[in-house]
């Protein structure tokens, strides 16, 4: 349980602040609500480029970090497709300094060329880095335009292609600030060893005077519903073939979410779990075998991926997952399973709440997704659902035509098997 | 009016209290460092054993042994340890360096009770029965060969390699070493090496006072005899040179260059060096990311580190950068440290350098796991709590001056050790 208390500045700025004195440190996190889905398709990748424009100075300070760094601060952010977050902690004493760079870079960037011209660099460096000059790297590259095609999850983060990047103008730049950063688009949370009184006049001090500018009102196409199994098969210079198998599911608000949650705990969370125990250990037909959910806040996916040991195919790969999926949407799971699963949830939601950066982020992303109150409903949400409930929504989900498969091959075929 | 332009006060860390460990001796010898401080209802346990990468006849017996424990026992068939422990959403974890075996357990302390005894008898009499090993070996080499496409690792290997010609901190791993270890091996590691005098147990959380009558109950029945003492010579330096490891098709390379510093653990030199470090390319605003990244914009991200294990301290930069630009980062990498060997330090990057270190300190020692982390790290490098003590001394009390004595002593040298890996 997260106590915390919320307020509105007058420009529309949410704020919350959670109060833990057993810290040195307080963490300070801004959510802005603008994520690659917010992109024009013709210009992808922007919301991430634009995050590490974010510290390239602002209007009255240079530097972001140093400043931070000299108060003790570490800081970071990172873009998804559905929000942007910033980060800081420190050490509680000093606070303000956070606030102090946080709100001038909310007021106005500086907008210096040679920082788009370098930042510009560095992500196509992170590019190369994190989805070309890695072993299976372009898999969501390829993955999300055959699930997506209407929805802006289509794109990864990073974007579409290189070229997206490449051609990002200041102009750009400018237009995405004042359309998505301003107080209206954004959620200050704040927990660590602070008082709400002392706060709330220091975030008045920094944000207050910050204008309001408009509230971002998003509009995206809905996804039609897929009626047909889709399949994509590539070639490339990997040790060992891999399989991915992308279900559309609900969105971050339906119950359906939290039951995919729970159905991807069933069949993958730990080496207990169904897809481990059978595929790997007891047939050993896999290497290596997930089932995870994207976690977007629109309708997301439900990802089945595994690595075939050598000698199984990709088709019976596929016929192997499916067997299993075709239990889930078959048979109720068991008591034991779905106690298992709830009694993790139960420890990672304590596990989580000994960081107060968890802590700040989380009360920011529940905000932004309608109410913080939310993170302290999440595990009776999961404490409600039934083995009937994982069965229903494994019929609707794990439809074959709700589903989209790539099939990654390996070109190399020289490696030396000796069974045992 | 606000004046944006003013920062705000700030005020400085001067100390960070660190709560020593409650020490006590299970009757068997084995010691146990206690931190009850937890303000959640969690518990972690973890025994240290003598057992690194580098006491193995064979480069994986550590590595798989601690991987398979937690498969089978003696009381458990394969899967039923892993299946007792989810069910109350505790976990293990085990892993290994080249000094030590970690194996963890992570529970909610009310919880504790159910699953220790289980841990226990994972750790203590495992069976690595033939059928599990053959499973994970084989999923181990697969993952292996995935490793080995990334010029990252490539790179960190043959760095590694070349840095520790005549230790086992240097032995690298092939395909085939995947082939070639037994059940029969890690039964006969596990039994060498798992006695009482290689053991050290950490209780961390928020625990009942009983637990220490718990851990004596069940670690007492680990054997109390001698194991036979290995020894290994320290590294106190490298051979230094330029190596390319050729990648095909790469886009990016990897870039590693370092050198074995003999520096004692904890001196002032020690100190020094790590202030140094953090200043060329142990944070964001370090001059190699300042120049590389946010100047150049050659790269993701570049950072140096100082690695400190038993037998040998090192110091390494690591990035990688595109193709076209890998003579020009590794000429800037060599101007960043010709930099810091001939010019002294401004008061303000000092200064900087200075807070933030103190800040990240704090950071590190919010939260009783993240403090019996700081007291692991230490004690077995022979130090205590003190060790912090005079660090947070030797940050504030460092000069300009000597940072420049630091670096002109240790990076004066040509022992400095390049390696890249990439396409042509």
């Amino acid at each position: 349980m997260i106590k915390y208390n919320k307020f509105t500045l007058e420009n529309g700025l949410r704020v919350i602040v959670h109060e833990d004195n057993s810290t040195p440190i307080v963490a300070v996190s801004l959510v802005y609500d603008v994520g690659a889905r917010d992109e024009n398709p013709d210009k992808t990748g922007f919301a991430h480029l634009f995050e590490h424009l974010m510290f390239g100075g602002s209007e009255n300070i240079e530097l972001f970090d140093e400043p931070l760094q000299n108060a003790g601060g570490q800081n970071n952010a990172f873009t998804s497709n559905d929000l942007t977050n910033y980060y800081d902690t420190l050490p509680y004493q000093n606070i303000e300094t956070a606030l102090w760079l946080e709100s001038d870079r909310m007021k106005s960037l500086a907008f210096t060329p040679k920082s788009l011209e370098v930042q510009r660099s560095v992500v196509i460096e992170e590019f190369k880095q994190r989805y070309l000059n890695q072993p299976y790297g372009d898999v969501w590259l390829l993955l999300r335009p055959l699930a997506y095609k209407i929805h802006p999850y289509q794109w990864a983060t990073i974007g579409k292609e290189i070229k997206h990047i490449e051609d990002a103008t200041m102009e750009d730049v400018k237009a995405f600030f004042y359309k998505h950063y301003g107080p209206k688009n954004a959620i200050l949370s704040i927990a660590g060893n602070v008082e709400i009184k002392t706060v709330k006049a220091l975030v008045e001090k920094w944000f207050g005077d910050i204008e309001g500018r408009q509230k971002y009102e998003r509009n995206l196409p809905k996804e039609p519903k897929q009626t047909a199994l889709r399949k994509l098969e590539v070639e490339r210079d990997v040790p060992s073939d891999m399989i991915y198998l992308a279900f559309k599911m609900g969105n971050r608000l339906e119950k359906s979410y939290y039951v995919s949650d729970l159905i991807s705990d069933v069949l993958s969370r730990g080496e207990s779990s169904r897809l481990y125990r059978k595929l790997i250990k007891e047939t050993h037909s896999f290497t290596d075998i997930n089932a995870y959910i994207s976690g977007s806040l629109d309708e997301g996916l439900f990802i089945v991926s595994g690595k075939p040991k050598k000698g199984v195919n990709l088709d019976e790969a596929y016929k192997l997952i499916r067997a299993e999926l075709d239990i889930m949407q078959r048979e109720l799971c068991d008591e034991k399973e779905l106690t298992m699963v709830k009694n993790k949830i139960e420890s990672t939601t304590v596990f989580g709440e000994m960081s107060v950066l968890n802590k700040a982020m989380g009360l920011g992303y529940f905000e932004l997704l309608g109410d913080a109150d939310m993170i302290n409903k999440e595990e009776d949400k999961f404490h409600a659902i039934t083995d009937k409930d994982l069965l229903e929504q494994s019929k609707i989900m794990f439809a074959e035509s709700n589903c989209s498969v790539l099939y990654y091959k390996s070109k190399i075929n020289n490696i030396c098997w000796i069974e045992k | 009016m606000l004046d944006r332009k003013i920062a705000p006060q700030i005020k400085k860390i001067t100390e960070i209290p660190f709560p020593s460990p409650t020490e006590k001796k299970l009757s068997n010898g084995i010691p146990i460092h206690g931190f009850n401080i937890g303000s959640q209802e969690v518990v972690q346990i973890e025994l240290i054993v003598k057992a690194g990468l580098k006491h193995g006849e064979k480069a994986l017996e550590a590595s798989a042994m601690t991987n398979l424990v937690g498969e089978a026992s003696s009381k458990y068939s394969p899967g039923k340890i892993v299946e007792l422990v989810d069910y109350y959403g505790a976990f293990f974890e085990s892993s290994c360096n080249g000094d030590r075996s970690h194996f963890a357990l992570f529970t909610l302390t009310k919880h504790l009770n159910t699953v220790l005894p289980i841990f226990v008898e994972a750790i203590l009499n495992p069976t690595f029965p033939e059928r599990e090993t053959a499973i994970y070996l084989k999923n181990s080499q697969q993952n292996f060969l995935i490793q080995q496409e990334k010029t990252d690792y490539i790179c960190r290997k043959n760095f590694n390699n070349l840095l520790f010609e005549n230790h086992p901190y240097g032995r690298t791993l092939s395909a085939s070493d995947y082939d070639n270890v037994s059940s029969l091996e890690l039964i006969s590691f596990h039994n060498k090496h798992l006695v009482a005098p290689n053991c050290e147990l950490f209780v961390s959380g928020n625990f009942e006072e009983n637990v220490y009558e718990l851990l004596e109950k069940y670690f007492s029945q680990i054997p109390d005899r001698k194991s036979q003492v290995i020894h290994f010579d320290k590294v106190v330096t490298n051979k230094g040179g330029q190596h390319f490891f050729e990648k095909e098709k790469a886009i990016q390379s990897g870039i590693r260059i370092g050198k074995v510093l003999d520096v004692p653990f904890g001196s002032t030199d020690f100190y020094n060096l790590k202030i140094l470090n953090t200043l060329f390319g142990g944070y964001f605003g370090s001059r190699l990311m300042k120049n590389i990244r946010e100047d150049k914009g050659y790269t993701y991200g570049i950072g140096s580190g100082i690695a400190t294990s038993e037998d040998a301290s090192f110091f390494f930069i690591t990035t990688e950068v595109g193709k076209d630009v890998t003579t020009l980062a590794v000429q800037e990498i060599y101007n960043e440290l010709s930099e810091i060997t001939t010019k002294k330090v401004s008061a303000k990057e000092l200064e900087t350098v200075k807070n933030y270190m103190l800040g990240s300190l704090l950071k590190e020692s919010d939260g009783v796991f993240s403090i019996a982390d700081r007291f692991k790290g230490v004690y077995f490098k022979g130090d205590s709590f003190d060790f912090y003590n005079r660090y947070i001394q030797a940050i504030n009390n460092v000069t300009s001056k000597d940072l420049l004595n630091t670096a002109q002593k240790y990076f004066n040298d040509t022992n400095l050790l390049e390696v890249i890996a990439g396409a042509k």
